[in-house]
């Protein structure tokens, strides 16, 4: 804290330090211009106390001032949370329910079929009964399709659920590690790549699948085979591929949009997280310092 | 910074015990058929829960089917799903204001006691969401002991507890431990009070002194 703080105080000490030497010196030039003193000193204020955070927002004038854009990367920060949350408890459930399949509604079935990775489930459309059935022993002949997506699926939700974590602690409202802004906004760029990552295995696994389904099925139709049922994908599918397109959404405005509100300076390369703890300071300070000038305005204007 | 940790801990354990108090929500096995008695080995392992009745057969198959009509149902099942969505419900609750009311997050942090006391009422909403667990479960635990031991039911329909009960007991016990936990960390009134005043560095006199009076004048009003 001492030294996030420093640096706004000490040109501010600096300066009122070097006004009063100003006064002595030429307290004659000083009481020339008392009626100017007022109006100078929140100027001068505003010049000294956020000039050395936003000397930078000067040098590219295209980019919105430094306020809004700390405003615009908190907002990121918050959309990505969102998306990561939700698309973490998509893949989740995506993978461990059981309607990647389910049969058309051309196939001659009174029941709805749905065959998942882990359990095949018939609900009878009568009574209501749902039968489930669970694949034989993992060691068992699979496809190969079951197998590689269930790994896949599996790797997508321990990368995405590891991502979402990296993401809360490196969240700006969540006082984890509080003095070092720059670790903060690394486990944001850590957690932006690992989503992203866990992306790509969702995004297989599922595309694969329904490729894989609509393969199966075209074919069939193609040679007029008709077995007595036919799948297309469920509802399982659909959300895997959200759950994953959420995470590469999530993951690229972590990593890019992020990115893009980073600052080039060595000193101000985060500004936001700095900017955080002066906020309250920085109010403070400019109170405390209206006090004294004016004071002292008043005594120069007296004398 | 003790207090901050235990916060933590008794919102993780709290988080912990939402989960379990869902997860035998919706589990199907709050009473499994025993094998107690005469030991007749069957084939069929029967479950019941809260919203379904299942069957498992001896080669892996599962039926299951959902109880038909609402009003048909037993007191104590429908008494026993109300408990226990109200004690999801009041979990979720709880789960978002005591992250709100924290003090590891920078929510509102310009008011201390305001945020004490949003933890504090999320702890109390875990409490009561464990109470609530408690009192369900421990009912329906009530009901299929006394049913077990009731000598007209025949020996081979017997039921007995099944591990959705004994997840909800735990869950209880986890999201009541928590919400204490929540609930104990009150902030104390005159820290609270001198908390809120923002840090004003100031190793020169000149400045130190208008501080001073500026933070009595703030105090005045307050009636500090």
């Amino acid at each position: 804290m001492m030294t996030s703080r420093t640096p706004l105080w000490v040109p501010a000490c600096l300066y009122y330090s070097y006004r009063n030497s100003r006064r002595l010196q030429w307290g004659v030039r000083k009481r020339k211009r008392p009626v100017f003193s007022p109006p100078q000193v929140p100027e001068a204020q505003e010049t000294t106390a956020p000039s050395s955070l936003s000397s930078q927002g000067c040098s590219c004038p295209c980019l919105p001032p430094d306020g809004l854009r700390a405003k615009m990367r908190e907002l990121l920060q918050y959309v990505a949370c969102f998306f990561a949350i939700f698309s973490t408890a998509f893949l989740v459930v995506a993978t461990w329910t059981d309607c990647w399949m389910v049969n058309a509604d051309d196939s001659l079935e009174v029941s709805t079929k749905c065959r998942g990775l882990w359990w095949e489930c018939v609900t009878n459309a009568f009574d209501g009964i749902r039968t489930c059935d669970e694949y034989d022993s993992i060691l068992a002949e699979h496809p190969l399709k079951l197998v590689v997506t269930r790994a896949l699926m599996i790797t997508a939700d321990v990368l995405a659920g590891f991502g979402f974590i990296t993401l809360l602690l490196g969240l700006d409202c969540v006082k984890f590690l509080p003095d070092e802004p720059y670790i903060k906004v690394r486990l944001c760029f850590v957690a932006g790549t690992t989503l992203l990552i866990a992306g790509v295995p969702g995004i297989v696994g599922s595309v694969w699948y329904a490729v894989d389904v609509y393969v199966e099925r075209s074919s069939l139709i193609l040679h007029n085979i008709f077995l007595g049922i036919q799948y297309k994908f469920g509802w399982s599918c659909w959300l895997g591929m959200a759950g994953s397109l959420g995470c590469f959404l999530a993951g690229a405005v972590l990593t890019c949009c992020l990115y893009l509100f980073k600052d080039v300076g060595p000193e101000r390369k985060y500004p936001y997280s700095m900017r955080k703890d002066y906020s309250t300071t920085a109010v403070s300070i400019a109170k405390s310092y209206v006090a004294p000038r004016t004071e002292t305005a008043k005594i120069s204007g007296q004398v | 910074m003790a207090n901050s940790g235990l916060q933590l801990l008794g919102y993780f354990l709290a988080l912990g015990g939402w989960v379990g108090i869902i997860a035998s929500t919706a589990l199907p096995q709050w009473k499994q058929s025993s094998y107690a008695g005469d030991a007749i080995i069957t084939a069929v392992g029967l479950y019941e829960g809260l919203w379904m009745s299942c069957a498992s057969q001896s080669t892996g198959q599962v039926q299951c089917k959902l109880y038909d009509s609402l009003l048909a149902l037993e007191g104590h099942i429908q008494s026993a799903r109300a408990l226990m969505v109200v004690a999801v419900l009041l979990g979720f609750v709880g789960m978002v204001l005591s992250v709100v009311g924290m003090k590891c997050t920078r929510v509102g942090d310009s008011n201390p006691i305001a945020k004490g006391r949003i933890a504090i009422s999320g702890g109390a909403l875990f409490l009561l969401a464990g109470l609530c667990t408690l009192t369900a479960v421990s009912w329906y635990a009530t009901l299929v002991t006394q049913e077990f031991f009731n000598p007209s039911t025949p020996v081979n329909a017997r039921y007995e507890f099944g591990p959705a009960l004994f997840v909800g007991w735990a869950s209880a016990g986890l999201a009541m431990l928590g919400g204490s936990f929540l609930c104990c960390t009150c902030p104390e009134p005159e820290r609270a009070n001198s908390s809120p005043q923002p840090y004003r560095p100031g190793p020169s006199a000149a400045t130190r002194e208008p501080v001073v009076k500026l933070s009595a004048s703030i105090k005045g009003p307050l009636g500090v």
